[in-house]
């Protein structure tokens, strides 16, 4: 026999749902506490709720440097990404002397020089330092990823923030600083002196030299390569009055890519 | 504290605890047998709870009070974390007319002994949505207009879960009529 509506509602009367447990009323103003007091804004519960998707990014981001770094190492011709063919590759070492006018090298480095409108100085393609593996290492991860990054970056975001011009009055005065033998002007950061000329590596230099404070710096600027630095040193003041060679940058090869 | 509408609570909810508490005071006892009776599981039903209270505090950007009451809004919210809880997601549909082997699931049915066992596993087996209709109307007592609006269909679709959901009881509890009129 099939029930009726009657019996039917009858028989679901019998089911009876529980109270809410006392339990629950602890239980939730605990977790309002740690709603409100600590994420007290939907901005902020919104980006506790991106950290998962932070997490996942940022391990994305240090897969594709080592990915990089990997490539990077077994496939080095893939360095024509960042040093594209005709470009000129600069072989240098850092120098740090002692009182005594030993000195050590504290870096080897490898760049590329760089100069479009918008981006003028080099590009580290690798670097070393003798002694401290560590930093070598991270710079082995690091560099290839701002040496494709660092230029492209330049070309979309500078242009977001310069002057109407700048661009071309940067083109300009770099043209014109080659023009004349990379003579400093005012116009060029640090007013500098002239003192000279030298050859540096079959290139051509100006020397130029400036003091500031108890320092001499002294740069070797070769117009053949858009007035790159062939040579930079860094000199101290000594209370006789004379100077001292604190540190050295110096450039030991330089080749067409 | 006067007399406050449940939206003026809702209002102060995220800044006062005494507020908030109070709409919990004031629809506990629908949010937790609502969830109990659609999970079938006590536990369940707390978090549930829970959630559904937690999720008010957000709710100043997604309770519109033209659309309906508080206590409608809380049984959607009841709804769809149960939805959850049995593994579905928002917009997945839990087929009505599921084939079950009605035989088999009478039997385990009537291995019970309490009435209200026999019931609770009885409506256990019909599907979601018609045991949500089922639950909203014949437990909550909501007229079909409200149950509607929580179930987001049209009132005719209501009628037709309860009446399959009913037909589907009673064919399944037949057994347990004819052994107890028998008794």
């Amino acid at each position: 026999m099939i029930p009726s509506d009657e019996d039917l509602n009858g028989l679901l009367k019998t089911w009876t749902a529980p109270s809410s447990p006392a339990s629950l009323e602890g239980r939730l103003r605990r977790a309002y506490e740690v709603r409100v007091r600590y994420q007290t804004t939907p901005a902020a519960r919104r980006m506790a709720g991106l950290l998962p998707f932070a997490g996942k990014l940022a391990g994305v981001l240090a897969g594709a440097v080592v990915l990089l770094a990997v490539i990077t190492k077994a496939f080095p011709q893939s360095l024509d990404l960042i040093a594209p063919a005709g470009a000129i590759i600069i072989d240098a070492e850092f120098l740090d002397y002692g009182d005594d006018g030993t000195y050590t090298v504290s870096e080897y480095r490898t760049s590329s020089l760089t100069v479009t409108p918008s981006f003028y100085g080099e590009t580290i393609l690798s670097s070393s330092f003798p002694g401290n593996p560590v930093r070598t290492a991270a710079l082995e991860l690091l560099n290839p990823l701002e040496a494709i990054v660092g230029p492209r970056m330049h070309r979309i975001v500078d242009p977001l923030f310069d002057k109407p011009g700048r661009t071309k009055a940067l083109e300009i005065a770099v043209a014109a600083r080659v023009r004349n033998g990379c003579v400093p002007s005012p116009h060029w950061g640090t007013p500098m002196t002239v003192i000279g000329k030298e050859t540096v590596l079959n290139y051509t230099t100006t020397v130029s030299q400036y003091e500031f404070k108890d320092e001499k710096f002294t740069e070797w600027f070769a117009p053949a390569l858009d007035c790159f630095s062939l040579r930079s040193t860094t000199e101290k003041a000594l209370p006789d009055g004379a100077f001292q060679l604190t540190s050295e940058r110096r450039v030991l090869k330089v080749t067409k890519n | 504290m006067p007399e406050q509408t449940d939206e003026a609570l809702l209002d102060l909810a995220g800044r006062s605890e005494a507020a908030f508490m109070l709409l919990f005071e004031r629809h506990r006892e629908i949010v937790f047998r609502v969830a109990y009776r659609l999970t079938n599981d006590a536990a369940a039903a707390e978090d549930i709870t829970q959630e559904c209270f937690l999720g008010l505090l957000d709710a100043p950007g997604r309770f519109d009070p033209a659309k309906g009451s508080l206590r409608t809004y809380l049984y959607g919210a009841v709804r769809n974390q149960a939805r959850k809880y049995h593994g579905l997601r928002d917009g997945d549909v839990d087929l009505e007319d599921t084939e079950v082997d009605e035989a088999a699931e009478v039997s385990q049915i009537f291995l019970q002994q309490e009435q209200s066992q026999v019931i609770r596993q009885a409506i256990s087996t019909l599907p979601l949505p018609q045991r949500e209709a089922l639950i909203l109307f014949q437990y909550e007592e909501l007229p079909l207009e409200e149950i509607a609006a929580i179930l987001g269909i049209e009132i005719g679709a209501v009628k037709s879960r309860l009446h399959r959901g009913r037909a589907r009881l009673k064919r399944i509890l037949t057994p347990y009529f004819q052994g107890s009129n028998t008794r």
